[in-house]
């Protein structure tokens, strides 16, 4: 119930936003997939991470694979 | 080859809409000049004459490339991608361009499913799935931000590969997220798709996240096959996948497990319960800034759910898009530390078969995690529903062990023997 309360400001924080770039009935029409960026955003904006978490970037998955290749070897 | 090829084409494309453009001249040229060369003894490489579909996102010189919309309508390219220039280096012949959803995100392609025109193919790699399942090429490329090689060749009874993040580059395709965009294969075998890696793999000045990790000979793992072992994900995939698919995988595990294969539950890391979201957040985000400029003056010309995607990610916080991205490192790193214990994962590769219908391309959620990610994932063929709808296993792999994940795919699909095309069902 929280959570649904949490969703739909995050929904009408969005849909704001986008009015202020775009015409009203025009961002109702793509209410759809802002409904579903704002339960993505929520379901991020909740998730509890460690400070030691720093972002990915796209190279980090080679730090594994290097790591990978010379326990194999 | 090719002639039988387009015969077929000519019969089947009315109804399953897989191209949006085939070079007949080029590919007829193409394939007299290299069958004369093969008389001679002469071959350019393990492709030597075999046509393949490419998917409308890639470049391709001369030839149009469109990614299924109006924006791109005219857009020729002046260069190829680096996977196409070595398709071509490897004797492969380009016949033409697959269908797409336009910008291989959500709003459908016009492709159908040739195990039943009245379902989809699945999405956003349509026609490269479609043709080579209805058998009018034996090889193709797609692509993969969220489920799009891994679902579509899993409702069309094929095998889709999807390798590591960086190992193929992505020089000349057009994104929709840097981060998450793979390379897709679609052939109807493992060793098939172990042939195109082996040709397609390897570092890449041109994209800035290639590996120059060594491209092993791929070929030989699919020769060394033994039982795996393997990490079974029930949680959420069990959750979510239809009474149909668990029972096939229920029988499939049996199967394997008297071949000798050892099968143990594994237990899914804290941070897989944000990785859909924070995937999400990723993708629609990326391709807001990818497409931002050309929205500005041309918002109308996008399709309704790419225009509402792109719309919706313009709005989301820079702070929420940075914590994705560390959802995903820590993702990454807690994945790899599961996966250490096992061969690969194992779980179905869709939580149905193909839903019917045109609307949709069908549900990525079974896929999203991999390509978050970037881990390589397999899916291999292993059944039919009740309305004779393809069932596909998914194996998930380590980052830059795709031998081991074309080892056990190769070895699970002699075991299931699937065997089975749309023209023979039975």
């Amino acid at each position: 119930m929280a959570g649904d309360l949490e969703k739909e400001k995050i929904l009408n924080r969005l849909l704001e936003a986008a009015t202020e770039r775009w015409d009203r009935a025009e961002v109702e029409k793509m209410r759809p997939m802002f409904e579903m960026a704002a339960d993505a955003v929520w379901k991020v904006e909740k998730f509890a991470i460690g400070p030691e978490e720093e972002p990915a970037y796209p190279t980090t998955i080679f730090y594994l694979g290097a790591a990978e290749k010379e326990k194999r070897l | 080859m090719l002639e039988s090829l387009l015969l077929r084409i000519d019969e089947l494309e009315p109804k399953l809409r897989v191209w949006t453009r085939i070079d007949r001249d080029g590919a007829k040229v193409t394939a007299e000049k290299y069958s004369k060369e093969a008389m001679q003894g002469r071959f350019r490489g393990p492709l030597h004459g075999i046509p393949v579909g490419i998917k409308d996102i890639y470049y391709t010189v001369g030839m149009k490339t469109t990614a299924g919309s109006k924006i791109l309508a005219d857009f020729v390219p002046d260069y190829n991608a680096t996977t196409i220039t070595r398709l071509k280096e490897a004797g492969a012949i380009i016949l033409g361009k697959t269908e797409t959803t336009e910008f291989a995100a959500f709003d459908p392609a016009p492709t159908r499913n040739p195990w039943n025109v009245e379902h989809t193919p699945g999405g956003s790699s349509s026609g490269s799935a479609a043709g080579v399942s209805s058998g009018m090429i034996s090889a193709a490329l797609g692509s993969q931000t969220g489920g799009s090689t891994i679902r579509p060749a899993s409702y069309c009874g094929i095998v889709g590969f999807k390798p590591t993040y960086g190992r193929i580059s992505r020089h000349g395709i057009i994104p929709v997220s840097w981060c998450l965009d793979h390379v897709g294969i679609f052939t109807r075998t493992v060793v098939d798709a172990a042939i195109l890696l082996e040709v397609l793999a390897g570092y890449d000045p041109r994209d800035t996240a290639s590996s120059n990790l060594p491209v092993p000979p791929y070929r030989n793992a699919v020769s060394k096959i033994g039982p795996p072992e393997i990490g079974l994900l029930k949680e959420f995939f069990y959750d979510m996948a239809n009474e149909e698919v668990k029972k096939n995988l229920e029988e499939i595990i049996a199967r394997l497990g008297r071949a000798g294969a050892k099968v143990v539950d594994a237990k899914l890391p804290e941070s897989f319960r944000a990785a859909h979201a924070a995937q999400r957040v990723v993708m629609i985000t990326e391709a807001a800034a990818f497409h931002e400029e050309t929205f500005r003056t041309r918002m109308m010309d996008y399709r309704p759910k790419m225009r509402g995607m792109i719309a919706s990610g313009l709005t989301v916080p820079i702070s929420t898009y940075i914590k994705a991205q560390r959802i995903r490192g820590q993702f990454i790193r807690e994945m790899n530390t599961i996966l250490g214990q096992f061969d690969c994962f194992l779980m179905p590769a869709t939580p149905a078969p193909a839903p019917k219908g045109l609307e949709s391309t069908g549900d990525p959620n079974f896929n999203t995690p991999w390509s978050f990610c970037g881990f390589p994932t397999i899916t291999i063929p292993s059944g039919l529903s009740k309305d004779r709808l393809p069932f596909g296993i998914q194996l998930v792999g380590r980052p830059f062990d795709e031998e081991t994940v074309l080892r056990v795919a190769h070895w699970c699909e002699r075991m299931i023997g699937f065997g089975k095309d749309p023209h023979n069902p039975e």
